[in-house]
């Protein structure tokens, strides 16, 4: 011990002394691999003689320090790796070497700078706003509770905080310590003419952020694009790339090739299992309660699993913080009522809302015989409560209830509809750390009616689940992001069940329940490793427990053969467990310009028995099982991102390649309705798809808008099994999906302070269909022959759509603004009236029955107008 | 809604036009002693000549007994079993056989099912009438049939409708059901996809079928029937019951047996 200096004692004397720059140079010999530090020093002072001077309390001296043996190694070099991580550092005085703590300078010091940013009239938060410092070229976005933290250092700054849509602000912040800043931005006046680059969100550039294939729907964009009358979440997204659907009047969109039961729908965190009123026509989430739409084609964050294709994430509007609001619409299609306002004021709010049709009183006044017969309505209720317990803890409850009903003939109907309930705790932690907890319940529920004398029968099929989901997210600074958090959920399916009335002719049938439990655990890390390299590194591990309830019938391995097991020997308890990888890379040319590299892998264990080209709100879902494996997915995309300035616009152009594992199809003439072995009826196959979306957006000025182009390739493989026949003799062939071009090209015009014109252009490739090789005759009745699936195609489809939003004066004559605001809003779908195939029909002439022909079906083959009428006081 | 703003065109496709198969449709029923097997070649899809009959064929069915019943060509392409007359009987098995050049064609052995009784019949109108103004002569009106159900089996019926004498053979107008919710039981079925006016003769042609022949009937009914606004089962191939026992390649058509009542709906 007595061999070293006391640092306190000497250090004053020695800053005097002559200073020796040779010995940091200097050239010490290492004798073994990853000597400790203490056999170092003994090195360097009693081997080399170099007058080091330290304090033995400071010293890590059991620390390795990897080193090779055998080499010489600069005494700087050897210090520095020392001092690493350490909070010392090393500086020579006069002829001492010294080591000493590490003095930070206050530049150095980091606070962090955290809140929430809101809209200053409502209160409500806003999702997605940029706050960001230009003089270091760092930003962050407030995340779905409009919360956000940024890491700066001490000191001045500027920060600029931006949405769209409203007035950017410049706030100076003197950094000394955390400070939490409630962040208020103003909605602004439509000024024709102006584009200001100040007005740019950076972060919320395609070529900033790091996840690929990710869409928000600019919702006040989206405002001006009204489709049938209203704006359509599930239609808006159809003109984005890499989305598209079956055709019209259909169930189900489909996202990059995937099966329209690919696609996580969710409502507050709350999964929707049917999208969908009125056919396919019409989506479930109300315009009027819309807050944030987030789009993601299968590179999913790793918070985010349990469906293959696609994330669509709808959240909910707050209620207005400071006052009480109505607003509405009425409109052919629907009409709409919301309210909402403060019950305790700044601490409680409550948004309300519901929406119906009303063509059960319009269709029986009108003279066709065919039209007054039916009844068909559907209508939905929203509903969001906020409590704001403090500053850092909010608790959020919001439930959606649809229903949609149908009447055919006398005394039969069904109906089905979506129930949610979900409950949030959002937490603000240590200024760095958020913390949500999430539990919520779905239902969706299918019930047909028949009340006809010995016929009558109440049928019901259902699925619900329970989760709990608890996500984190570490702001360490912009550059660090460590997100984690785990997920449970209990499926509970009821396939079928069908209780007779009194005086029935019907049996009472009930097909076993299904349960599994769904978890997962999951870690993301994002990370700026260098100014211009970029990664994300998550995992899911995912997992699911069928409780193996009910007998099960599976094809026995290598003969073609049925085998039973049995689920009172246990024989059906299955578990599947997976790690999915999600990774990204991406590269930063400049603030503009950026390339993305990403691969992920998610598996799904639902699935939605739907022996039709497109579903039906009847169709039931199965999870899981011994005889039905989980669908897994891998994905590799490649992408490129610019924003123009000159033309003032985001462009991005990505690639990407799927595969599908473990896919559903059904055999021929499959009976999926009250079938308690459903395995039998299924066919495994797998999926690819390759494609190419490109991408440009203008956000800003009087024309607003975008353009998308999808160039892609989807196909199935359906081999057949032991006893069932494959399809088109198990080779690849086209999805129902497959879509070789999807073009969409929108755009809004603000004409002036009060009117704006949309218009949307859409061009694709006709779907893959099947055409007759040659027919004959069963009993009178033409039968075409199928040789294959899907080789041949409809006809292209295209079509325009306009609409003119007129807004009402804002301003009274004596120049106060009015407390009445109202617009109309008119549409025409399918301007120039194309007839676009959506079948063709092989069949005989009407006219003559033993005459062949092919018949092309329309389903809006006219032009269709509509006009709203939207209000809010 | 939907119906009224869709629209149908005929368009001009180019069809390729696969080989000619030889199609067999032959069904046997103990309605009367004369059974009938049509066989035929296929044409093209868009080909409007009909369809040519396969002539000199040999034509029988096995009994359970391996009896033979010989089937003589009565027109091109029709084989009957008169004169001698052939009635199947209830719960026995037959196969058919043809022999045609190189074609030795059998089926899969199909059993002659026991109908149920129809016990009442009934029309009945499809909208309400006491909501909605129909006229008499809106085709507004369908069939309701009340069944004792042979609880001793599962039971597969089709029922067809002659119209003011006219059978309705359209692929929609097929009417298919079977007794899994019923079994056993007296229940009411209506047949309400096969509209028709309120004063029009009806006769109802009420079937048994084994699971085969339903399974089959269900599937030409899917793959035929037109519809846009309700989803449809993708396009495949109507597989039958009958094998080219040379070559083991499948051929196009099916035999099948039913048992059946006839009666006019009141």
């Amino acid at each position: 011990m007595i061999r070293y200096f006391l640092f306190f004692l000497f250090f004053p004397f020695c800053l005097f002394c002559q200073s020796n720059p040779d010995w940091l140079n200097k050239e010490i010999y290492i004798g073994s691999d990853s000597p400790s530090v203490k056999s170092i020093f003994d090195v360097i002072v009693d081997e080399y003689q170099i007058p080091l001077a330290f304090n033995d309390d400071i010293i890590p001296f059991k620390k390795r320090i990897i080193l090779e043996k055998h080499k010489y190694y600069r005494l700087s070099v050897i210090l520095s790796k020392v001092c690493q991580n350490e909070k010392l550092d090393y500086l020579v005085r006069g002829d001492q070497v010294f080591i000493k703590y590490y003095n930070r300078p206050l530049s150095e010091y980091k606070y962090s700078l955290y809140g929430l940013v809101k809209d200053s009239a409502s209160g409500e938060v806003l999702i997605g706003a940029t706050i960001y410092v230009d003089s270091l070229k760092i930003g962050v976005i407030s995340n779905s509770y409009g919360q956000y933290s940024l890491s700066l250092p001490h000191g001045l700054h500027r920060v600029k905080v931006s949405y769209v849509g409203y007035e950017s602000i410049d706030i100076q912040l003197d950094l000394k310590k955390n400070e939490y800043v409630s962040l208020r931005l103003v909605p602004k006046p439509i000024e024709l003419g102006q584009v200001l680059v100040d007005d740019i969100n950076y972060t919320d550039l395609s070529s900033i952020n790091i996840l690929t294939g990710t869409n928000r729907m600019d919702m006040e964009l989206m405002g001006n694009i009204p489709y049938l009358g209203e704006v359509d979440v599930v239609q808006s997204a159809l003109l984005l790339p890499g989305i598209n659907n079956i055709g019209e009047g259909l169930s189900g969109i489909n996202v990059r090739g995937g099966a329209s039961d690919q696609n996580l729908v969710m409502l507050d965190e709350a999964v929707i299992y049917n999208a969908n009123h009125f056919y396919g026509l019409i989506s479930v989430f109300n315009p009027d309660i819309v807050q944030d739409v987030e789009i993601v084609k299968g590179d999913f964050a790793a918070k985010y699993g349990g469906r293959n294709s696609s994330l669509i994430h709808v959240r909910q509007r707050e209620g207005s913080d400071n006052e009480f609001h109505l607003s509405g619409g009425v409109g052919l299609i629907t009409s709409r009522l919301t309210a909402e306002g403060p019950i305790v004021n700044q601490k409680l709010n409550y948004l309300i809302s519901a929406r119906s049709t009303f063509w059960d009183y319009i269709l029986p006044a009108t003279t066709s015989s065919t039209l007054n017969t039916i009844r068909t309505n559907f209508n939905d209720f929203n509903l969001n409560l906020k409590y704001n317990i403090n500053r850092r803890n909010k608790v959020y409850v919001s439930g959606y209830y649809g229903n949609d009903r149908n009447n055919f003939g006398v005394g039969t109907s069904q109906r089905w509809g979506n129930r949610t309930f979900s409950i949030r705790w959002n937490k603000l932690m240590a200024k760095r750390h958020f913390f949500n907890l999430t539990s919520y319940y779905t239902q969706y529920k299918y019930v047909s009616l028949n009340e006809n004398e010995l016929s009558s029968f109440v049928g019901e099929s259902n699925i619900r689940d329970a989760a709990v989901k608890v996500d984190l997210t570490s702001y360490f600074d912009p550059k660090n992001i460590l997100e984690y958090g785990s997920q449970i959920i209990y499926h509970k399916l009821n396939p079928g069940k069908r209780t007779p009335l009194q005086g029935s002719g019907q049996n009472e049938i009930s097909l076993p329940s299904e349960e599994g439990l769904e978890s997962s655990v999951y870690l993301s890390y994002e990370k700026q490793i260098t100014n211009k390299v970029s990664g994300y590194l998550g995992v899911r591990l995912s997992s699911f427990y069928n409780f193996g309830k009910n007998d099960q019938i599976v094809i026995s391995e290598n003969i073609s053969l049925y085998d039973t097991l049995q689920s009172n020997l246990d024989e059906t308890n299955i578990l599947y467990v997976n790690w999915l990888p999600r990774m990204i890379f991406k590269y930063q040319f400049n603030e503009q310009t950026s390339l993305k590299l990403g691969y992920f892998e998610t598996i799904q264990y639902l699935h939605l028995l739907s022996p039709t080209t497109t579903p039906s709100s009847s169709d039931i879902w199965d999870i899981s099982s011994v005889g039905v494996e989980p669908t897994l997915m891998r994905q590799f995309s490649i992408g490129a991102y610019r924003y123009f300035p000159f033309l003032d616009f985001n462009g991005s152009v990505e690639f990407f390649h799927r595969r599908q594992y473990n896919t559903i199809d059904f055999k021929n003439g499959a009976n999926v309705l009250f079938n308690e072995f459903i395995e039998t009826e299924i066919l495994k196959g797998e999926e690819r798809v390759f494609g190419m979306e490109i991408f440009a957006k203008k956000s800003f000025g009087k024309l607003k808008g975008w353009l998308s182009y999808t160039l892609s390739k989807a196909e199935k493989r359906v081999p057949g099994n032991g006893i069932s026949e494959g399809i088109n003799n198990g080779n690849y062939f086209p999805a129902d999906n497959d879509r070789t071009h999807d073009f969409a090209i929108t755009g809004v015009y603000q004409l002036n302070n009060r009117l704006s014109l949309s218009s949307s252009f859409v061009y694709y490739t006709g779907r893959p269909y099947s055409f007759p090789d040659k027919k004959y005759e069963v009993q009178g009745i033409l039968v075409p022959n199928y040789p294959d699936r899907n080789l041949d195609r409809l006809e292209d489809y295209h079509r325009i759509d306009i609409s003119a939003t007129l807004k009402g004066r804002k301003n009274k004559k004596n120049g106060k603004p009015r407390k009445f605001e109202s617009s109309w809003v008119f549409t025409l779908y399918n301007a120039y009236a194309r007839r676009n195939a959506q079948d063709y029909f092989f069949t005989y002439s009407s006219e003559d029955v033993t005459k062949p022909q092919v018949q092309k079906v329309s389903i809006l083959g006219s032009a269709i107008p509509s006009i709203t009428y939207n209000f809010r006081l | 809604m939907l119906i009224q703003v869709s629209c149908i065109d005929t368009v001009d496709l180019e069809l390729s036009e696969g080989e000619r198969e030889i199609f067999i449709d032959g069904w046997l029923t103990d309605e009367s002693d004369s059974q009938k097997v049509q066989i035929s070649w296929t044409n093209g899809f868009l080909d409007e000549s009909g369809y040519e009959g396969v002539t000199g064929a040999e034509v029988y069915v096995v009994n359970q007994s391996d009896q033979r019943i010989k089937f003589k060509e009565s027109s091109p392409g029709m084989y009957e079993s008169l004169p001698e007359g052939f009635t199947p009987k209830l719960g026995e098995e037959y196969i058919l056989k043809v022999t045609w050049e190189d074609y030795e064609v059998q089926s899969n052995p199909i059993r002659l099912v026991a109908n149920s009784e129809l016990i009442t019949t009934s029309v009945v109108s499809f909208a309400d009438l006491n909501q909605v103004d129909i006229s008499s002569e809106e085709n507004n009106w369908y069939v309701r049939g009340v069944i004792d159900d042979n609880p001793r089996s599962n039971n597969f019926y089709v029922w067809r409708l002659i119209v003011d004498g006219e059978p309705r053979v359209e692929p929609s107008d097929i009417v298919l059901f079977d007794d899994k919710f019923t079994n056993g039981n007296l229940f009411a079925f209506d047949a309400s996809n096969v509209l028709f006016r309120r004063d029009a003769s009806i006769k109802l042609i009420h079937a048994s079928l084994d699971k085969e022949a339903y399974d089959y009937l269900t599937q030409l009914k899917k793959i035929t029937t037109n519809n846009s606004i309700s989803p449809s089962s993708p396009p495949s191939e109507l597989v039958g019951n009958l094998k080219d026992v040379r070559t083991g390649k499948r051929i196009l058509g099916y035999f099948g047996a039913s048992s059946v009542i006839e009666i006019a709906v009141q």
